[in-house]
């Protein structure tokens, strides 16, 4: 009689023994070879950082070119009274918006000479920093330019609303100023958290539409652009820039070479309780060209999915025989994906992110990471060049019968003699990233007893935010600089 | 960023910034400067204009329509539905700094009279000037320096609701006395065919 409240445990385990016994067995570890050569130093950081500055730089020069463009054409010459301070008010801020929103709409296109220098989730942090602001920008533009041609025609503001929107080019520009509201308030994380992945994603691809209803107004009358031989060049070669990388780099690349390597699910093996290894079979794998650490967005073909990518880390260095993706069951999508069907199509896009041996600075190497934070740090540690004792790996699990992919990662530590320590077990304390352990010592003593060199080391670190977060202070306190310390998040 | 590039581009940032607006600056001057010896040489050669009608405006195609006074008036109270008219440039009543001055001052209610040829006042008709609405031509009155008058002959705009532009540009024109001033914000086009049509006809004076 007990048994009746648990049956529904019960069927699901029986259920998932079923599939046990269905899934493939575990290939053989072969590991692919590493990498062999590795450039080291600071100056490899300083080459970063001029190349984030000359990004940055040029980013700010183009608001600064379209400011000058506007003084050149003697915007703030003609200034006489409250309408004339409003105009070149309008005028200022709707050009220094829009400049503001083709950048910030390049950030999400998934540029690679964007990504290579931020990685994916710094550029969508900066995305999301210059949302709000542009939306205030484009607010005052409408605000101003509708106060100032009232006060020049004499009319209440809703009459010279009402005549304004009669001209179609107005019309379609205050949709647009509609549609970015919109975006924005479903975007803002109040309505984050209560609103699906799916509603968000639909609204903000509005945003695209919004974008494109607001170019009439301002070729046909933009004062500081219409008719205007200079100012026409630029803003159609920076609307034609950013129109080719969103079209080429999210939509155009990943088809063509979803079809280029006709990647296809080979086998899925279960690697825990609540995590899966997916191994991917195509053409031209070793063309795909991620690095260890990197991520795609796994995107399966079907009716179900098709349209809602995920981010997921390569848990094997890239080779040409295989992809290999390990999932944990961690929503809706990704408890879909622990059943997915050998044979169903795949398309990847990407590879994006910067958790790489590109930002190896130092000659040793401590990788942490928690749960299933693991498939980029287990595919580092098979390609990192190494000498012996010189990577050092922290892999944090609840439980060491059931942690994914923790027998590969012994068994490379065996081979590439690396140091490799398992923390298993409840946390120490609500703080701690550490378990529990009886000598109660704060985690970063303990840290430096795992990795006596950790203030001399690159040290990267994949888990979940908080816990991510609490490590990187550890890691600060024991000495090691900001820079040589390298963690990515799933940001949206 | 670091701070060393920051520093930098700040400094080149503020550089171009004041670059531009003394450029800004220099290009209204000199349209100024060109306005004022347009109306220098109109006057050198009013003497010469003095007796007879030799630059009168050829019958024009459309009536000598909307002279400044009533432009003005037109503009401020006339107004379509569609507000892209209004201006950078207030529309102010012209000045006729001439009426007193000058002892028949011309008037601007019928300023394109050929036979009105009094001393010091001289009219011309510029070319007509085609843009993508349509086409704008205007003939000018000076009464000694000043302008006093801005015929339309032709002022095709973009649409009803762009009618009280061309009107409203003349009055824009009064005041600056010549070719200085701001663009009607929402009609670029006509503005800058406007100050085409304007400068022609100063240029024939």
């Amino acid at each position: 009689m007990e048994a009746v409240p648990s049956k529904l445990p019960t069927s699901m385990t029986i259920l998932r023994n079923m599939f046990q016994i269905a899934e493939a067995t575990k290939p053989a570890l072969v590991l692919s070879k590493p990498t062999s050569r590795v450039r080291l130093g600071y100056a490899k950081y300083l080459k970063l950082k001029r190349g984030q500055d000359l990004i940055e730089a040029l980013a700010w020069l183009s608001v600064v070119a379209v400011t000058a463009m506007f003084l050149v054409h003697g915007g703030l010459n003609n200034i006489s009274d409250a309408a004339s301070a409003l105009g070149a008010f309008s005028r200022l801020s709707s050009l220094v918006a829009t400049d503001l929103l083709l950048i910030h709409m390049l950030l999400v296109a998934r540029v690679p000479w964007i990504d290579k220098f931020y990685g994916h989730d710094k550029s969508t942090i900066a995305h999301k920093k210059l949302g709000k602001p542009i939306l205030y920008l484009v607010i005052s533009h409408f605000a101003a330019s509708l106060t100032q041609f009232a006060i020049t025609e004499g009319k209440n503001l809703w009459d010279e609303f009402l005549s304004l929107i009669s001209i179609f080019e107005l019309l379609l520009a205050t949709a647009s100023l509609a549609l970015m509201i919109l975006v924005v308030l479903t975007s803002i994380k109040i309505a984050r958290r209560k609103l699906s992945y799916e509603t968000w994603f639909i609204v903000h691809l509005l945003s695209y539409i919004a974008v494109g209803v607001a170019v009439p107004h301002l070729f046909t009358m933009g004062s500081d652009i219409a008719g205007k031989a200079i100012p026409t060049i630029y803003w159609v070669s920076l609307y034609a820039f950013v129109a080719f990388n969103i079209v080429w780099y999210r939509v155009l690349s990943p088809i063509v070479r979803g079809f280029r390597h006709n990647l296809r699910v080979q086998s899925v093996i279960r690697e825990s309780r609540d995590s899966v290894s997916i191994y991917l079979s195509g053409t031209k794998l070793h063309q795909l060209g991620g690095q260890a650490g990197q991520f795609y967005m796994f995107r399966p073909l079907t009716a179900q999915q098709w349209w809602r990518p995920h981010p997921f880390s390569i848990s094997a260095a890239p080779n040409s025989n295989f992809v290999r993706f390990t999932i944990g069951a961690r929503g809706d999508d990704t408890a879909l994906l622990q059943s997915i069907k050998p044979r169903t199509r795949i398309v990847l896009e990407g590879p994006y992110g910067v958790f790489t041996e590109e930002r190896r600075t130092r000659e040793r190497v401590l990788l942490i990471a928690s749960g299933i934070g693991i498939p980029p740090v287990r595919a580092l540690a098979e390609s990192m060049a190494s000498r012996p004792d010189d990577l050092t790996v922290i892999y944090r699990v609840r439980n060491s019968e059931d942690a994914a992919l923790l027998d590969e990662i012994r068994e490379i530590a065996r081979q590439r003699q690396i140091n490799l320590h398992v923390v298993e077990g409840r946390r120490g304390s609500d703080a701690s990233w550490l378990n529990w352990d009886s000598r109660n010592l704060p985690d970063q003593s303990r840290l430096v007893e795992m990795a006596p060199w950790v203030s001399e080391s690159d040290v990267y670190i994949c888990g979940p935010l908080e816990w991510t977060k609490s490590v990187k202070r550890s890691v600060k306190q024991a000495g090691t600089p900001e820079h040589q310390i390298h963690s990515e998040e799933y940001a949206w | 960023m670091r701070s060393t590039s920051k520093a930098t581009l700040g400094v080149i940032t503020l550089g171009i910034l004041a670059g531009s607006f003394q450029a800004g600056l220099a290009t209204q001057t000199a349209k100024q400067n060109l306005a004022e010896s347009l109306s220098a040489s109109g006057q050198s050669g009013s003497a010469s204009i003095d007796t007879g009608g030799d630059a009168t405006a050829p019958e024009s195609e459309v009536p000598a329509s909307a002279p400044a006074a009533s432009a003005a008036a037109e503009s401020t109270t006339a107004q379509p539905a569609a507000g892209q008219q209004s201006t950078t440039v207030q529309p102010v009543a012209p000045t006729q700094p001439t009426a007193s001055a000058q002892p028949k001052p011309t008037n601007p209610a019928a300023p394109s009279n050929p036979s009105n040829a009094n001393s010091g006042t001289s009219s011309a008709t510029g070319g007509a000037i085609y843009y993508r609405y349509g086409t704008i031509q205007v003939e000018v009155v000076k009464t000694g320096k000043s302008i006093t008058a801005i015929n339309l002959l032709q002022a095709s705009t973009r649409g009803r609701e762009y009618q009280t532009v061309p009107s409203i540009l003349v009055n824009a024109a009064l005041s600056a006395q010549g070719t200085g001033f701001g663009n009607v914000s929402g009609a670029t086009f006509t503005s800058e065919a406007f100050r085409s049509a304007l400068e022609s006809a100063l240029g024939k004076l």
